[in-house]
């Protein structure tokens, strides 16, 4: 090709150069020159030199022009045919989504904002890539190419029961949009979400758009469930229901609970702090409690759940020590294999199970063993009378295993109490002590704070788990209590627009452009005005 | 521009008024007749001006004696009346030809120079009072000649002018059919032309007129435009297509070389020589306006020196002295 074309401007020169430039004269003399003059030169044929006028330099750009697109051609050619410019569709399928205005849904008003968004500006060579979002960021399609493509994939959109995680949007349009041959070119991107656009989108490149299709009304939903449980034998003590209210606080809001037993009691809502109060249960049996919200609101995942409040059962220990009467007497249950907890001499071997290393023992004195030195934000030292320990007669710790550090230590270095992070330990000087007094209540706190301090880590059943991408469906005690999701009454705020939409390129995908139609637009240019300057001058 | 030449806006002249005006009293305190060459010779009449004493004939008037001078006349039964100058007005036809060779060289056309001669002179002939009137010299013949009367404004001579300069040359035919009556005996025909003529009879005729004028005691100025100095500068050397009035369509294309131009100044000679060797019967002046060999001629430069110092010219604008 670019030889072809190099031939044909080379035999264009050498035609221009081999015609007899006649340059154009007027004289009043005109008449005098006679055919004979004429004839005498028409048979003149010689390469004549251009010449170093100014249209012999118009003509030369022009050639140059021509010549530099020759290449660029070329190069279009090797690199086919350009991808089409798209805009990356994102829709907020969160559970939210399902809250009711204005007689729809807010997924059908997004789908209607995007069906007038894309009417308007749609022009020939668009494409659009759908993708979705809630707690992960899923892509729908990257190839269509017309509306009808977008609305039918768009309308099959359905809100899951899942939270919303502007993060994952936030990194996605942070990215370096990455283009293949033949695929969107994107150049803009439109979130459409019931959420308000975040303060980053204020210094989000042009032609990025956030629509925020909700509206504000009112809704009143659970938003949190908290338990309190005993450390010790792991039994759920009370259940908190936060309740809040998005918009105006309903006056009649109340709570029922349906006991396992099919028993319900209905719990009114209040005090109100600000817009939230907190409804207490007291599960006196185990077993699956539902509970349902009214009047619940906008927004319906909200307003009821289900917990499972599992059986106390024993705490399984192995005791290695003497004084096994000490099971009884706290019931707690003998279990040398899988035991939640064990209780060893300090001379037995640590392993990675959780255990307490009891000591020598105590032998209360009037004399008074001073504390040097003690770890001030550890919870083994709750409640304890340092006054106490100083005439507890604590015997201090031998060689402790690997990881242990000191938390009460006396004089001249003597280790009283120590704890192991991960995985948990704790040395005791030893086991409670029976009888009244300032020592074996000191003793028998040392060794509870212990237990609990271990046992704290002990991982129990929840009352409920939270939809997740994996499983989004909502059913029995997996509920879809998301944070922010029951929040309906927050302001709308859109930013961006489309009209802002010019192509932008990419970070590190530079695309090439083609260059020489404009080559070849100049060359053609300069032509006409080198052929009017030409009659102008009187030259051919 | 066109095949016939320019057509552009021409200039005014750029000479002003009070300068004319000093050259015009300065050049009345000369006589023509000390200088050689034809001229206009004034008539006896009728005016304040004393022209001579002669003797009474019958049928003088009687109030014409000059007693105190026949008195002192030698011979007694003779009187002496006196007899005054006869003021006639004189009259200048000015013919311009305005044909399409006259429209070149485009920076300075020959008919720019042709029509700031005519203004000129018109106006210091108005001053003088005499009479002035432009002719077309091709061109239809009806209203080829316009009158400019006495005592014109520049304004006026320069609107009559520019009908002149506007004038159609289409047919291209030499116009003299007005040329008689409207330069009578006595008067002074001023031809501004560059000799360019298409065909040699036009040539002859405009020669013929010329005598003819002469045999009518009208003194004849055919002021001779040559511009082909300049022109052959222009043209250069090397290959041209040649464009300009007369060519009918056609384009000449030729090597322009110094051969070729020696023989189109040789046929330029030739022409203007069959002009003169037939116009010189009757006897004529013809001063030779020469155009400087420069590329950009200056048209005012050009004028002042030909204006001012041709002595033709001069001799026209003198006052005629007593014979």
């Amino acid at each position: 090709m670019i030889y072809l074309f190099g031939a044909f401007i080379a035999t264009l020169v050498v035609v221009y150069m081999a015609r007899p430039n006649f340059r154009r004269t007027v004289t009043s003399a005109a008449i005098f020159f006679h055919d004979d003059l004429a004839a005498a030169s028409a048979s003149r044929f010689g390469w004549s030199p251009p010449r170093p006028t100014r249209l012999f330099y118009i003509q030369l750009a022009v050639l140059v022009l021509l010549l530099l697109a020759v290449p660029q051609c070329h190069v279009l050619l090797r690199s086919g045919p350009e991808s089409p410019l798209g805009i990356w569709v994102i829709v907020d399928r969160s559970a939210s989504m399902t809250t009711m205005q204005q007689g729809g849904t807010r997924m059908q008003r997004a789908v209607a904002q995007l069906e007038s968004l894309l009417g308007k500006r749609w022009t020939r060579g668009y494409c659009v890539k759908l993708s979705t979002f809630d707690l992960e960021l899923r892509d729908v399609r990257d190839d269509l190419h017309t509306v009808a493509d977008v609305m039918r994939e768009a309308t099959s959109l359905s809100p899951r029961a899942l939270g919303t995680n502007i993060a994952l949007v936030e990194r996605a349009l942070k990215q370096p949009r990455r283009n293949r041959p033949n695929e969107c070119r994107i150049d803009s991107a439109v979130v459409i979400t019931d959420m308000p656009a975040p303060p980053w989108m204020d210094t989000a490149p042009k032609g990025d758009v956030w629509i925020d299709v909700s509206q504000p009304v009112g809704n009143l939903g659970l938003t949190d469930i908290t338990d309190t449980r005993d450390q010790l034998t792991g039994k759920v003590e009370r259940v908190r229901f936060r309740v809040e209210a998005f918009g105006d606080i309903p006056r009649d809001a109340r709570l029922t609970v349906t006991w396992p037993g099919g028993a319900q009691k209905t719990f009114a809502v209040q005090p109100w702090v600000g817009p939230a109060a907190v409804v207490e249960l007291k599960p006196d049996v185990p077993g699956t409690y539902r509970i349902e919200l009214s009047p619940g609101g906008a927004y319906h995942y909200d307003d009821r759940a289900e917990i499972d409040v599992p059986a106390a059962e024993g705490l399984r220990v192995d005791w290695q020590v003497g004084q096994r009467d000490w099971l009884q007497r706290l019931g707690w249950k003998d279990a040398p294999r899988d035991p939640d907890l064990r209780v060893l001499p300090a001379s037995a071997l640590v392993d990675e199970r959780p255990a307490i290393l009891v000591g020598a023992g105590y032998a209360p004195s009037t004399s008074v063993q001073p504390i040097a030195d003690f770890l001030e934000s550890s919870a083994l030292l709750t409640a304890l009378n340092f006054d106490v320990a100083e005439r507890a007669g604590m015997h201090a710790a031998g060689a402790l295993p690997a990881g242990f550090e000191p938390v009460l230590r006396g004089r001249g270095g003597a280790v009283w109490i120590a704890q192991r992070q991960d995985p948990p330990a704790v040395y005791v000087p030893g086991l409670p002590l029976d009888g009244e007094g300032s020592v074996p209540r000191f003793s028998s706190t040392v060794f509870f704070n212990a237990a609990r301090w271990i046992l704290q880590r002990r991982p129990l059943p929840p009352l409920f788990t939270l939809t997740s991408p994996d499983q989004p469906e909502p059913i029995d005690t997996r509920i879809a209590l998301h944070p922010a999701e029951g929040n309906t009454a927050r302001t709308p705020r859109s930013a961006g627009s489309l009209d802002h939409g010019v192509s932008r390129a990419t970070t590190d995908d530079p695309r090439p452009r083609a260059v020489w139609p404009w080559f070849f637009a100049a060359a053609a240019a300069i032509f006409v005005v080198e052929r009017w300057l030409g009659l102008l001058a009187g030259v051919q | 521009m066109t095949r016939t030449g320019a057509r552009g806006t021409l200039s005014p002249l750029p000479i002003p008024s009070t300068q004319l005006e000093r050259y015009r009293l300065s050049l009345r305190q000369q006589s023509r007749a000390q200088l050689p060459g034809a001229h206009l010779v004034r008539r006896r009449g009728q005016s304040l001006d004393f022209r001579e004493l002669r003797p009474y004939l019958l049928g003088d008037d009687i109030r014409h004696v000059d007693w105190r001078a026949s008195a002192r006349h030698h011979r007694r039964a003779e009187y002496l009346i006196r007899t005054f100058e006869h003021e006639a007005q004189a009259r200048i036809l000015i013919s311009i030809d305005p044909r399409g060779s006259m429209r070149l060289p485009e920076s300075a056309p020959k008919l720019q120079l042709a029509l700031w001669l005519a203004e000129a002179i018109a106006y210091i002939a108005a001053r003088s009072g005499d009479s002035v009137a432009f002719h077309t010299l091709f061109g239809p013949d009806t209203g080829s000649v316009v009158e400019t009367g006495r005592f014109v404004t520049r304004s006026s001579i320069r609107r009559v002018l520019r009908r002149v300069a506007a004038a159609t040359t289409v047919p291209s035919r030499l116009s003299l059919t007005s040329v008689a009556g409207a330069s009578p005996p006595g008067s002074v025909w001023l031809i501004v032309t560059d000799l360019y003529f298409e065909v040699d009879a036009d040539v002859d005729r405009l020669a013929a007129q010329v005598c003819n004028a002469q045999h009518g005691s009208r003194w004849t100025i055919v002021v001779d435009l040559d511009s082909w100095p300049c022109e052959e500068l222009l043209l250069g050397r090397g290959l041209r297509r040649i464009d300009g009035p007369g060519l009918g369509g056609r384009e000449p294309r030729l090597d322009v070389t110094n051969a070729a131009l020696e023989d189109v100044k040789e046929r330029i000679a030739v022409r203007k020589t069959r002009f003169h060797e037939r116009a010189r019967a009757g006897g004529y002046d013809r001063p030779c306006w020469t155009w400087p060999a420069s590329s950009k001629p200056a048209p005012a430069e050009i004028f002042h020196r030909h204006f001012f110092d041709d002595p033709t010219i001069k001799r026209l604008l003198m006052k005629d002295g007593s014979s």
